[in-house]
């Protein structure tokens, strides 16, 4: 039966309305007491308040007003009975609706009924409107957690931001997550509201882990676990009433395998709607947590690999340093005796020392190829490039190994072209491919032989027609210069010619170790040539000899100058520096050179080594500087110098007409092309641009 | 007699060193780490000093710079020791000021012939 309450203490108006309601199923409480009011109205199952103006003692106005905020939030339904006249409109602001004397009764229960279908029709809203409100939140917070979930890769921190979720949207009481990292690796996360007694820590672990069995093949025993524990409030205790709540409880799946478990428990039971929320959420971290784990795994391989890496490395250094100082002792000692500083030494002895002494020369050459071969495969071989005339080099290596071949009765013989042009080489690693070659020519040449060097001019089509290779490098220079060098020696079989390039892959194992040598040499001179964009290959005919070729890669100036650019920009990637390009155009007038003072002036070069290209054209002279390791404060500083040292000294050298342009790695470029092509501003007019860049 | 100060961390190199420079007719004092040595080199007056790169506590170009800088020593020559080791590159470029330098593994003919061209 529906109830409402009459505020009056007028005996007659209860009487009134108490006649027309009694035909109706109502009930009217009346209330003469001011003080009774409140507490039905907060009682929650009152629809409806009449308030009586006739009332004889209490002020209706005054009491309206004072419960007006609290009836609105109840969403109480207000009637006022008014008298027939001299009626106070001021208190109808304060109510719903009004009923006039005298009662008609059909009014009066319309006015009554439609109140109550109001209150219904709010109440229904309001409802509505606070699960709505409550979806809304949940949603919010699934989506703050996704995007948190996305930004992480750490497991834990995965899981404690899905537990967050969890607790925000559902109101947890309190919450675990069981994660299996590894076998040995368990982890048992409690959050709670508050801090969680001894005796539920124990219940929870038991339980965590009777759920956890059920679902992974693995018995882990109960002190594997690690507990962390987090509570959000320090007063209070949470016991086991809280394993009576209504609970949740999901496995957390990584593709099709468990990863850990989580319960939660709250007070107040689950609806359908928090379920959806709760398994949504479990859903999601499981994706963030494939990834966190594959990262994982990589950051580990990665950190095996750097280990790796750092252990060659600190190999061969312990390969240089440890076995250098032994062998140098040994070699010492050798040449002590040897000299009879320690007494005399017999024939006997000394063919023994010398055996001694020709393997420890032989061992210590195995450690340098080794040395060497092992840094070029690790990157790690410095190479100093520059400028160099071929032929001084193999005459320098000619004259070096003459001794050891007049030994032999070997002689030598070069024929070399002289005008051959410039190479771009590391002129010592030039030295040791030569020195390779010629000594394994040597040794391997009978007593009264002859080796022949000779040098030539050779085209790209020369190479590409050698059937000696399978396959060549898309980009190739126009022009190569070719070292022969030949001798008569006892040859190489055809089947083995590729093979001994090959480390470790001697062949006729006997005979190299009889002529002594590491069987690295030729490996070592393949990488060598490959790192300088050049090429080596052989001829060779069993017991007539064999002809050893080298092909160096021919450049004109302009591709040297790019060349070494673009290597300065490989190092300045790797260590992280800068480098800074200037370009200069000037009209030349009688003959004086305004880029060459700003250079020779230490305008640009300050105190940093700087590489330069210049020609002159036209009348017009370009000029092409750049560094490496000026960071780009400086070089602002720099260009800005220039600038002002162009402008200062202008005078002189108006008519000069000087033009220049300058720009930084890896700031405005990322390749020598691209920083070629930023300096080029006058490329237009004389195409200059297709010169460099050729 | 010439005296020569040989510093390095191989008891074994020393005795050679020893042996060839003293049957070459110089006196010979030594040390067997960076700060011995250093030390040995600002008090004992030696006419030249042979030195070890990698050593323990003072490495051996630092003790070369050490020396170099310094107006009462910068005209000791010094003959450098290297086995051309990766820790050796890292700090190798750096000004060390030594008059010569010896690989590793070096002929003793050579370090003699290295000495005798500064001290006769």
């Amino acid at each position: 039966m529906t109830k409402f309450i009459l505020v009056s203490d007028n005996a007659n108006t209860e009487k009134d309305l108490k006649s027309v309601i009694s035909k109706f199923s109502f009930e009217m409480i009346c209330l003469s007491d001011e003080d009774e009011i409140e507490s039905y109205i907060n009682s929650d199952n009152i629809p409806l308040f009449i308030f009586d103006s006739e009332s004889i003692n209490l002020d209706i106005v005054s009491i309206i007003r004072k419960y007006k905020l609290l009836i609105q939030t109840k969403d109480i339904r207000t009637v006022v009975l008014l008298p027939e006249k001299n009626i106070n409109y001021d208190i109808l602001k304060y109510v719903n609706s009004y009923v006039t004397r005298p009662i008609n009764e059909q009014l009066f229960m319309s006015c009554i009924n439609t109140n109550l279908n109001l209150y219904e029709t709010f109440k229904t809203l309001s409802k509505n409107n606070n699960e709505l409100a409550k979806s809304l939140y949940q949603l919010n917070v699934l989506y703050n957690t996704s995007t948190q979930l996305a930004g992480s890769l750490d497991k834990t921190n995965l899981i404690n931001i899905m537990t967050d979720g969890l607790e925000q949207s559902l109101s947890l009481s309190l919450c675990y997550a069981l994660i299996l990292n590894e076998v040995n690796d368990i982890q048992l996360i409690i959050k709670s509201i508050f801090p969680v007694s001894q005796r539920l820590e124990n219940a929870i672990k038991l339980r965590a882990l009777l759920n956890f069995k059920n679902l992974f093949s693995i018995n882990p025993l109960i002190d594997d676990i690690k507990i962390v524990k987090h509570n959000k409030d320090n007063y209070g205790e949470h016991d086991l009433n809280i394993l009576g709540y209504d609970n949740l409880f999901a496995p957390v799946n990584i593709k099709n395998k468990f990863y850990g478990i989580i319960e939660v428990f709250r007070e107040q039971d689950f609806v359908p709607d928090d379920t959806k929320c709760f398994s949504t959420l479990v859903k999601q971290v499981s994706l963030p947590l494939e990834s966190a784990i594959l990262y994982e795994e990589i950051k580990d391989t990665n950190i095996k690999l750097e280990k790796l890496e750092r252990l060659k490395s600190e190999f061969i250094s312990i390969v240089s340093h440890e076995l250098r100082t032994p062998l140098t002792s040994i070699n010492s000692a050798l040449d002590i005796i040897l000299k009879g500083t320690t007494g005399e030494v017999n024939d006997a002895m000394e063919k023994f020392l010398n055996l001694a002494k020709r393997n420890v020369t032989r061992l210590s050459a195995i450690i340098y190829d080794l040395l060497d071969l092992s840094r070029i495969e690790a990157g790690k071989m410095e190479f100093r490039f520059e400028k160099a005339n071929i032929n001084l080099t193999v005459e320098l290596v000619k004259n070096t190994l003459e001794n050891l071949a007049k030994e032999q009765n070997i002689t030598i013989e070069s024929q070399l072209d002289n005008n051959l042009g410039m190479v771009y080489v590391d002129t010592q690693r030039m030295e040791q491919v030569l020195t390779n070659l010629i000594s394994n020519a040597i040794k391997f040449t009978k007593e009264n032989g002859k080796i022949e060097i000779t040098s030539k001019k050779i085209s790209k089509e020369d190479i590409r027609e050698n059937p000696f290779f399978d396959s060549l490098p898309s980009e190739m220079s126009d022009e190569y210069i070719q070292i022969a060098v030949k001798d008569n020696g006892i040859g190489i079989a055809k089947e083995n010619w590729n093979k001994v390039f090959e480390q470790f892959k001697q062949i006729e194992n006997s005979l190299s170790r009889k002529v002594g040598g590491s069987g690295l040499g030729l490996p070592i001179a393949k990488r060598l040539m490959d790192a300088h964009k050049g090429f080596i290959w052989l001829n060779s005919e069993i017991n007539k000899g064999s002809v050893f070729y080298l092909a160096i890669p021919l450049m004109s100036e302009k591709e040297i100058f790019k060349l070494s650019l673009e290597q300065d920009i490989q190092k300045a990637k790797q260590d992280r520096l800068n480098v800074s390009l200037c370009a200069f155009r000037e009209n030349i007038v009688d003959g004086k050179s305004f880029t060459d003072k700003i250079i020779s002036d230490d305008v640009i070069r300050k105190n940093t080594v700087y590489k330069e290209y210049s020609y002159t054209e036209d009348n017009k002279r370009y000029y092409y500087v750049y560094s490496v390791d000026v960071d780009s404060f400086v070089f602002d500083f720099e260009v800005r110098k220039v600038d002002g040292y162009i402008k200062a000294n202008a005078t002189g050298y108006e008519e000069c007409d000087i033009v220049y342009s300058a720009a930084l790695y890896p700031r405005d470029a990322q390749t020598a092309d691209e920083l070629l092509k930023k300096v080029s501003i006058f490329s237009k007019e004389d195409s200059d641009e297709k010169n460099i860049n050729s | 007699m010439k005296k020569i100060l040989i510093v390095d961390d191989e008891a074994d190199i020393i005795e050679i060193l020893q042996f060839v420079l003293e049957s070459n007719g110089y006196e010979c004092i030594t040390a067997m780490d960076g700060e011995a040595g250093l030390k040995l080199a600002r008090e004992a007056n030696p006419d030249l000093i042979i030195l070890d790169v990698m050593m323990p506590k003072i490495n051996g170009y630092k003790i070369s710079r050490l020396l170099k800088y310094d107006n009462k020593y910068k005209d000791i020559p010094i003959l450098m020791i290297t086995a051309r080791s990766q820790e050796e590159d890292k700090i190798i470029g750096e000004e060390t000021g030594a008059d010569e330098y010896i690989t590793k593994p070096f002929n003793v003919d050579f370090v003699v012939e290295k000495v005798k061209k500064y001290l006769g």
